[in-house]
């Protein structure tokens, strides 16, 4: 190839024949700005961004497209360039959601709100998942834009978040149609491009259907070469940007694809190809699920041993002893190991050799999943088992029926996630998987793949190769004496023990089409541990999952379910025996679906005859969102209650019962029985603004006065819960007893009024609480000088003995928990609110 | 793929620039651009589906949804518009229950705006099927469709 040179920016630089004045200078170490361009894409021309000056040229020519050419003297900078630039990128904001950049208090809400919101809706920068990575944010501060003389629209398009997986906003959308070049360059006939025209142009898919009515792969790859906030991982995004990324492998279909794992603070959130191309495409599984997997909320996080006929909590050291112990008695025939295909190469040699030296068995198969069926062999295996020659098994997933299970005396299981096998256990080893471990994979093409561990597991959670060398050692076998996985390969070479034939490689390819995407990870159904793939189902087979499901499980039926003003969400429920026993201030737990959180929510009322509660709920966060995406007709997977101490009800004098948000709802019951009780009762309800008040009547109808204060006084008083009480006491009210329901920030700042005038109050601790019993202990109050606990001793606890200053903090704690926890089942278009089958029962 | 989608395909070269006058022919013959011709057009040409409904989407001559056996238009530009053209389309509306840029669920009508047709002499104007009725009044519009059914 012929070599040029060409001088830019003053400087002689060296290029080969063909490239772009872009790629020239990119070379050379000198920065001109792009959007529309991408190393992994052809030259496009689109965006005008990459504008330089060429002598002998007229106008400015993009960089982007101009082939370099001998002798060539370029300029990148200069004033009418800056200015055109800069006018290019005024255009794409004035078109995007872009107040935050004319904002004049930005630099103050960076400082105080470090992390976007999790908002359904993007409406500027803050509420944006793409804040850190935004390449249009980047260059509008590289280009110092900070005001706009053109008026900023919102186009208003309906977010896209029918889909599995992935996100749609197209509002955020620049056009600069990378997404839709490079599903084409992947995948030879894309599934999006550019569609309408003038100002409805958009990207979109043929008649604006779903992704999964298209050819679709959801391989991700418009998602993650968006250099906006458009397309999102819905998993991924309130992450912000990964730390550092790393090369590995998939194991969970033969093909063993290459992927980059995405790390944050350890965990794995993301991954994606390792290379923008059709040779390095990945399916769905590698792409979303992967991740999904190991961050999944039905993983089991701790060892677990039985005593008598229950599973408890164990060390790791305990778990290893006990395994050690029972299988002391098992060795030769009546053992049997059952392995997965997604094992590493030096795992199965472990496993193995486990089973043949320590054991003395040659009872050793492999599970294997092809199609919707799983596969053990040598088929003898199973079949001892079920003669009931096999009398202890060790099994790495959930493979056997529990016909076979009944035939077994001792089970170990070492495993991810909850089955049937694990439910009878003898011991189950909580293990370390895929972007946690490292090793070697024989793919179907006969490739030698490299897992790197690159995620950190959770905190003593070994992988495969570890326990069972662990156990070895425990039994008194040498040779198992193991550091890395390295040191078994060594191992493996010089025994040539080393597995040369590949094993088959899926048909149809799960690359090609998503009804082939793999369905099992150790024995598991990944569409019963990641919803969103239900999506891919067959109707019939949703179907068969529902009926499963709902066998298995004794309902809350949901009576009604409305949003009573924008994110407050109100749910009545039939719990006839919780109707019957609640007082007012206690609490239920609830379930939304079978691997939901349990979550505390005040019981707002409750209807005796009907045996119906209500709860009032804002949607913050995962467990909101899944109960404000109920519908009447459907069932909770669990509801607990009533738990907490009522509050006390008897004659004070003069009540007030303030509430703000969730609590608004809360405070009825209270405000009700205090009425009743001869107290002349004081409601004061707080909202952002007068849109956001609701259950003025029912409150009015419980109380003797209503007080409403507004943040902005669009209605009744300016101010907060504080404001309020502050306008009683001046106009001479004497308050006896104050209840405050509400976020932990506005009660703190209630209690310390309240210190100041001695008016006795009560605050609700619902915001901390997580189990309900006292065991868990996330709900810790510092009271004084005692410990209490909001979920027994309250929820409702003495405001003005609380150290709110330790709550606020443990509280900011939790918020990469909360991230974790966001739902990620896709919510159909115009529909008031969806939850998959696995979050219902 | 039907014979009709078929036999116009065959017609053409299995290239790119072949993409447009198909659309053309489609929607002469079927008078519309349906979801299975897309299909069909992205096979023999070789070009997603996306491209297709978006180049047909960029040009204002084509439409994607089956069109009514008999295509309303009342106009509603401004001469049309001070001589009564809305009150016109009123009564069209409610006499067929649909909104412009509908179909009536039989497939009897389809309604459409447009502005101004030219004829403003005429005004207010209602065309059918291409036919310009002028000096239309909501009664004789009614009846005018009553005709039609
Ligand atoms: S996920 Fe992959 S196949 Fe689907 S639109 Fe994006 S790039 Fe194309
Ligand atoms: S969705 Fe993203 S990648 Fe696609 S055109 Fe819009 S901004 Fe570009
Ligand atoms: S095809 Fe999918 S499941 Fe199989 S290895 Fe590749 S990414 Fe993983
Ligand atoms: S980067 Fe060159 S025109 Fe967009
Ligand atoms: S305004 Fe109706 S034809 Fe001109």
């Amino acid at each position: 190839m012929t070599e040029i040179q060409l001088t830019i920016e003053g400087r002689k630089v060296k290029a080969k024949e063909g490239d772009t004045v872009l790629e020239a200078a990119q070379k050379a170490g000198i920065k001109i700005p792009t959007l529309c361009a991408h190393p992994a894409l052809e030259p496009y021309g689109a965006c005008r961004l990459c504008i330089v000056e060429i002598e002998g040229m007229r106008g400015y020519p993009t960089s982007c497209t101009t082939p370099a050419a001998e002798g060539m003297v370029v300029k990148t900078v200069s004033p009418e360039i800056i200015e055109l630039r800069k006018n290019v990128i005024k255009l794409m904001l004035s078109g995007h959601t872009s107040p935050c950049f004319v904002c004049l208090h930005r630099e103050s809400c960076e400082k105080y709100r470090p992390r976007s919101f999790k908002a359904g809706k993007v409406t500027r920068c803050v509420f944006c998942s793409n804040r850190d990575t935004c390449e249009l944010r980047m260059l509008a501060d590289e280009y110092e834009i900070n005001d706009l003389e053109v008026p900023i629209i919102y186009k208003n398009l309906e977010v896209e978040q029918i889909d599995p997986f992935m996100d749609r906003d197209y509002n955020l959308c620049i056009l600069c149609g990378r997404c839709a070049r490079i599903c084409e360059k992947i995948h030879e006939k894309g599934t999006i491009d550019f569609i309408n025209r003038g100002k409805d142009a958009r990207i979109g898919t043929a008649f604006n259907r779903p992704h999964t009515d298209t050819d679709c792969r959801f391989c991700g790859a418009c998602v993650d070469i968006c250099p906006t906030g458009a397309m999102s991982d819905r998993f991924a995004k309130w992450y912000g940007a990964p730390d550092w990324v790393q090369e590995s492998t998939c194991v969970v279909c033969p093909l063993g694809c290459s992927l980059n794992f995405k790390i944050k603070d350890g965990k794995a959130i993301g991954a994606s190809m390792s290379a923008f191309s059709r040779e390095a495409r990945i399916c769905a599984i590698g792409r979303f699920v992967l991740p999904q997997l190991l961050n999944n909320p039905a993983r089991r996080l701790s060892h677990q041993v039985r005593i008598e006929d229950g599973l408890i909590e164990a060390s790791y050291k305990e778990a290893v002893e006990r395994a050690a112990g029972i299988l002391e008695a098992y060795r030769g025939d009546q053992f049997a190991l059952i392995a997965h295909s997604g094992a590493t190469r030096e795992e199965i040699y472990i496993l193995k050799k486990f089973t043949k030296e320590v054991m003395k068995s040659d009872n050793f198969a492999l599970a294997t999943a092809n199609g919707d069926k799983l596969l053990i062999q040598p088929a003898s295996v199973l079949d001892a088992i079920n003669r009931g020659k096999i009398k202890a098994l060790y099994s790495l997933g959930d493979f056997i029926d529990p016909i076979s299970i009944e035939k077994l005396e001792a089970i170990i299981v070492a495993d991810l996630f909850p089955s049937r096998l694990e439910k009878t256990a003898d011991v189950f080893l909580a293990a370390a998987a895929l972007a946690e471990t490292d090793g070697t994979f024989l793919n179907s093409q006969g490739k030698v793949k490299t897992l790197k561990a690159a995620a950190t597991p959770p905190e003593n959670l070994f992988p495969d190769w570890k326990i069972v060398c662990d156990i070895a050692k425990k039994m008194g076998v040498s040779g198992f004496g193991f550091r890395t996985t390295g040191g078994i390969l060594k191992e493996m070479k010089k025994r040539k023990a080393i597995d040369q034939e590949p094993p088959l490689s899926p048909e149809p390819s799960p690359l090609e089409h998503v009804d082939s995407l793999p369905q099992f990870y150790r024995g598991h159904r990944l569409s019963d541990l990641v919803c969103a793939l239900e999506a891919f189902m067959p109707p019939e087979e949703i179907e068969k999952k529902k009926e499963r499901e709902e066998a298995e499980e004794t309902p809350f039926r949901i009576i009604e379910k409305i949003e009573i003003v924008p994110n407050t969400h109100m749910v009545t429920i039939q719990a006839p025996v919780i109707a019957q026993k609640c007082q007012p201030g206690q609490f239920v737990i609830a379930m939304v679906g079978r691997t939901s959180e349990r979550i505390p929510y005040t019981i707002s009322d409750f209807d005796r005859k009907s045996g119906t509660i209500t709860l009032v709920t804002l949607e913050l966060g995962r467990s909101s969102r899944e109960l404000a995406n109920t519908r009447a007709g459907e069932y909770l997977a669990h509801l607990t209650g009533p738990l907490g101490k009522p509050v006390d009800v008897k004659k004070y004098g003069t009540v007030v019962c303030a509430g703000g948000c969730y609590g608004v709802g809360a405070m009825l019951p209270i405000a009700r029985a205090m009425k009743q009780a001869g107290n002349r009762v004081i409601c004061i309800e707080e909202a952002a603004s007068h849109y956001l008040l609701h259950w003025k009547d029912r409150l009015s109808a419980n109380c003797d006065e209503l007080v409403i204060v507004t943040k902005d006084g669009s209605e009744g008083l300016k101010g907060g819960v504080q404001e309020a009480i502050e306008m009683l006491i001046q106009r001479g009210e004497k308050i006896d007893q104050a209840y405050v329901i509400g976020c932990t920030f506005m009660m703190m700042l209630v209690s310390e009024l309240a210190k100041k005038h001695g008016i006795p109050t009560q605050t609700a601790m619902n915001p901390l609480m997580l189990d309900g019993t006292g065991m868990c202990g996330a709900c810790r109050v510092s009271v004084g000088e005692a410990t209490k606990f909001a979920c027994v001793d309250g929820p409702f606890l003495d405001g003005l003995k609380i150290n709110w200053i330790e709550l606020m903090q443990r509280q900011a704690a939790f918020k990469t928990e909360e991230i974790e926890a966001m739902p990620q089942e896709p919510v159909p278009m115009h529909e008031p609110g969806h939850a998959c089958l696995t979050a219902k029962g | 793929m039907t014979q009709e989608l078929q036999t116009v395909l065959q017609s053409y070269d299995r290239s790119r620039d072949s993409l447009i006058p198909i659309l053309q022919d489609v929607q002469g013959k079927l008078g519309y651009i349906s979801e299975d011709a897309v299909k069909g057009i992205s096979e023999y040409l070789r070009v997603s589906q996306s491209s297709i409904y978006g180049v047909a989407t960029f040009y204002t001559q084509f439409r994607f949804t089956r069109p009514g056996d008999h295509i309303v238009r009342v106009c509603q530009g401004t001469a049309c518009h001070v001589r009564g053209g809305q009150r016109i389309m009123n009564e069209v509306v409610k006499y067929i229950g649909i909104k412009p840029g509908e179909t009536t669920p039989d497939y009897k009508f389809s309604l459409e705006r447009v502005a101004c047709f030219g004829s403003c002499a005429l005004s207010p104007i209602v065309v059918v099927d291409d036919i310009v009725y002028g000096r239309m009044t909501p009664q004789k519009t009614k009846q005018l469709l009553k005709e039609m059914e």
